[in-house]
């Protein structure tokens, strides 16, 4: 049933010195919601331009599933919806006629189909205004609705929640479920927030200065969350007993509390521990992991595989 | 390819800049006839402006002929190809700097017609621009100055060795003809515009830059030292366009003279093509 | 891929347009001297003088032996003056010029300079021509024996005046007109006409107009033989001509004598050598 939809081989992306994206081997089955994960200037958008032909690779390779030849990949390219950053439009032309415009340029896309997108995203009743009247929420959902006007089977998002507040993310979020669901969409995302894609994706990539360090489920990122943070009244008493026992390790970072890395059971024993040898714990809580750690993990774990 | 066309069109006839290029032409006219008749009436005390007011029959060798020529001339040199590099110009980097050329760009269109396409509207808009201010000198001199044969002598025009004379009919039919030759003309200007607009990433940048070369060139090529180096200007060969105002039209050295205005002219758009298809677009 | 052909082949068929209308460039010496030019005819203009500036504007006695000395150094077969002040002067001149030249001054007319021939030929007849209110003054004579008739005129248009230059050009032009079956006609002097338009600041004077009709209308009959030879009068001007046959071939020299004006003088010397058929 695995039925790709998009992949890439050794794409890569030189600015001139600096390398943009290197070698990124990359996997989008039919049906994804795929997070493409990275930390600022990883290089996400410029993945993205490449795939959508604004920015042309270095080397490498980036496949749709039917296609051999230049013109081919225009075709392919015909059937994928994209919001690359801020969706830009004609400002003084409606909303409307932005669509329809968009829409002759698309191939094959009718006029009773501007109206539908209109209506997924909900700016059928502002259509007539021009955008220089709409807000940026406004904005990034006719970003979303010319994305979908070529009745696309991938859609590709750069960063769609940024700069939103939280119910335009949470709209935004709803939207792209429901565009999976409703549409049967392969969906391409990118973020830079670990919490988008826990909720949103069913695979993962992460893409660190260029470079991809992960690719798979998402569980991989919570699975083994067993990091848990410990405030105390005596940090350095705590860290000496904690760091003699067994079967969990602890780091003290941060001025107000440590970092133990335990299972449910050794996480009992420390509490107990600690709380024998007269320290007070005032809270004992699952600690959010960073990116930046979950980038660490997953590559020390990826070097052991 | 014609819905790109379409699509520019709809851009070009809803764009503000558009309309106002035509009142800054109408303008130019207005302070032509002004400076024209203040000109005059301090030139003869008063007395001649009703003297320019004349005839067919007239022996005034000055009338509306003779001021549209001028016009004509005096704003090909500046201000048509201001207007023209204005509009190519801003064409893609325009886009770009908006963000909607990224837009476009990942429709699947291939880039080379959208290049031609916007070529194409801005070559356009030379064209009405053009014929707009010809018409408008015909009919602002018919009115304020009058009608007659266009008689050419020596002198700022710098035309003819001698005195010539094209008769009334066949000097409207002039301005026809000139309305191709110097669009024909101009659309170099345009081609090295839209030639900046690919390379530079803000349209005021390409304008200036566009307009920096074309008078650089211009100036040097009248430069007396320069002298030996002006046959290499483009800027001279689009001198070509004024042929057709001389009273026998020299068609060997006018097609000559078209044709290497059109070898610049596909040169540089081959050039536009083959650098915007490379061209990452990051805006 | 078909937008890139197109260009391509737009290109390639307006370079090759270019290439096919381009002027097929002169060969500078397809006006080589033929050699069935016998006689050498040469001929010197000038107007002795002086530049607005000065009190007398008319030639000045002093500078004589400067002129005589230029002629006497070119040798030329007949010499159109201007600007004299009259008879007495030029026999002052001739008598510089050791008896080589005879010579004739134009009769009085409205204005206080004469104009003056000087030929070499002992057996030169002067007549004078009338052009409206002022006379010029011709001199035919035959250069070398058996050679056909020539006749030069020196001639002076008004300075100030367009459209008096050109009344005064048509006059000469129909005086000239019954002479050029019989004889090879020059007209030399100084025309004042004003023909670049860089000179003229003034768009609504009518001097452009008239002078370029002048011009033109001598140039119907005769061939501007000094054209390629530079200014001959200060301010960049090039207001002294010899106006020759049209039909003439045109030896070697043609050339400004830019040193030879001495005080105020403001034109200098024209000199044309050109070949005569027998
Ligand atoms: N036009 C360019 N010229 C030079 N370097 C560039 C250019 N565009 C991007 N880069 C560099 O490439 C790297 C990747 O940039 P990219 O925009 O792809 O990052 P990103 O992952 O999208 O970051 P963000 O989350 O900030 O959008 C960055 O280091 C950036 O500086
Ligand atoms: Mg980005």
């Amino acid at each position: 049933m695995s039925d790709v939809a998009l992949q890439t081989e050794d794409l890569t992306k030189r600015f001139g010195r600096r390398m943009a994206v290197d070698r990124l081997t990359i996997r989008v089955d039919r049906g994804d919601i795929y997070g493409f994960l990275g930390p600022n200037g990883a290089g996400k958008s410029t993945t993205l331009r490449m795939l959508l032909g604004l920015v042309r690779p270095t080397s490498g390779l980036i496949k749709f599933p039917v296609q051999n030849s230049s013109w081919e990949y225009l075709r392919a390219r015909s059937r994928v919806g994209a919001i690359i950053e801020t969706p830009a439009f004609y400002e003084n032309l409606s909303a409307r006629r932005n669509l329809q415009l968009l829409a002759s340029l698309s191939g094959g896309v009718s006029k009773k189909r501007v109206e539908e997108v209109l209506e997924i995203v909900n700016l059928r009743e502002r259509a007539g205004d021009p955008v220089k009247v709409y807000s940026y929420g406004m904005r990034q959902r006719l970003g979303i609705a010319q994305a979908l006007l070529p009745t696309p089977q991938l859609i590709i998002l750069d960063e769609p929640t940024n700069g939103l507040d939280p119910q335009g993310i949470h709209e935004t979020r709803k939207l792209i479920r429901r565009l999976r669901h409703e549409f049967k969409l392969t969906v391409l995302l990118s973020s830079h927030l670990l919490t988008e894609i826990e909720q949103l994706c069913n695979r993962v990539g992460i893409i660190h200065e260029g470079r991809l360090l992960y690719e798979g489920g998402p569980e991989a990122l919570t699975a083994s969350t067993n990091l848990h943070k410990v405030r105390v009244d005596n940090l350095a008493g705590a860290f000496e007993l904690l760091s003699k026992e067994h079967g969990l390790s602890v780091s003290q970072n941060g001025a107000s509390f440590l970092r133990i890395d335990a299972d449910a059971e050794a996480l009992a024993r420390a509490n107990a521990l600690l709380v024998g040898n007269g320290i007070k714990v005032y809270e004992l809580s699952p600690a959010q992991e960073s990116l930046e750690e979950a980038f660490l993990r997953l590559t020390s774990r990826n070097e052991l595989n | 390819m014609l819905t790109l066309l379409k699509l520019e069109l709809e851009k070009l006839f809803r764009a503000r800049s558009f309309y106002l290029s035509f009142l800054v032409l109408i303008a130019f006219v207005a302070l032509m006839l002004w400076g024209f008749y203040t000109y005059a009436a301090r030139k003869t005390g008063g007395e001649a402006v009703e003297q320019f007011k004349y005839t067919y029959e007239s022996k005034q060798y000055f009338n509306g002929l003779t001021f549209a020529l001028y016009s004509l001339l005096f704003s090909f040199t500046l201000l048509l190809p201001i207007f023209v590099s204005m509009s190519a110009g801003s064409q893609i980097a325009g886009e770009a700097r908006g963000g909607t050329l990224r837009m476009i760009c990942t429709r699947p269109i291939s880039r080379a017609s959208l290049v031609l396409s916007k070529f194409l509207v801005t070559a356009l808009h030379a064209a009405l621009l053009l014929s707009f201010f010809i018409g408008l000198n015909l009919i602002v001199g018919l009115i304020f100055v009058g009608w007659g044969n266009l008689e050419l002598y020596p002198g700022p025009l710098n035309l003819v060795d001698a005195p010539g004379k094209i008769m009334r009919d066949d000097a409207l039919m002039r301005f026809g003809y000139s309305v191709l030759s110097g669009t024909w003309a101009l659309l170099v200007i345009a081609a090295l515009a839209l030639l900046c607009s690919v390379v530079f990433d803000s349209p005021a940048q390409a304008i200036v830059m566009t307009i920096a070369a074309y008078l650089t060139l211009y100036i040097v090529g009248r430069v007396e030292f320069f002298e030996h180096l002006r046959p290499y200007f483009f800027t001279t060969d689009m001198d070509f366009w004024r042929d057709v105002f001389k009273p026998e039209i020299p068609w060997r050295n006018l097609w000559h003279y078209a044709c290497t205005c059109g070898a610049y002219t596909t040169g540089l758009l081959l050039a536009t093509v083959v650098i915007f298809e490379r061209k990452d677009i990051v805006t | 891929m078909w937008v890139k052909l197109i260009l391509l082949l737009l290109f390639c068929l307006m370079i090759v347009g270019a290439v096919h209308f381009a002027q097929p460039s002169e060969s500078s010496d397809n006006r080589a001297s033929s050699a069935s030019v016998v006689n050498s005819l040469r001929l010197l203009t000038w107007n002795i003088g002086y530049a607005e500036l000065e009190d007398d504007t008319r030639a000045h006695d002093k500078d004589l032996p400067a002129v005589a000395e230029v002629i006497l150094r070119h040798d030329p077969d007949a010499v159109a003056l201007q600007e004299l002040t009259g008879k007495a002067q030029l026999n002052v001149l001739l008598g510089l010029l050791h008896g080589k030249y005879r010579g004739a001054v134009a009769q009085q007319g409205r204005s206080d300079r004469f104009e003056a021939v000087l030929v070499k030929d002992s057996r030169a007849a002067f007549i004078p021509v009338p052009v409206g209110a002022q006379y010029a003054l011709a001199a035919s004579f035959r250069p070398r024996g058996n050679s056909p008739e020539v006749l030069v005129l020196s001639a002076h248009a008004d300075a100030f005046n367009a459209a008096r230059r050109r009344t005064y050009t048509e006059a000469l032009m129909d005086w000239v007109e019954r002479r050029r079956q019989s004889s090879a006609v020059f007209i030399a002097g100084d025309f004042n006409f004003e023909l670049k338009a860089a000179n003229e600041t003034n768009l609504y004077t009518d001097n452009l107009k008239h002078d370029s009709e002048s011009y033109s209308h001598i140039l119907r009959r005769f061939r501007d033989l000094g054209r390629d030879a530079g200014d001959t009068a200060i301010n960049d001007r090039r207001i002294d001509y010899i106006f020759g046959p049209p039909e003439l071939e045109q030896i070697g020299r043609v050339e400004v004598l830019r040193n030879a004006a001495v005080g105020r003088m403001d034109h200098w010397p024209l000199l044309v050598e050109v070949g005569l058929h027998n």
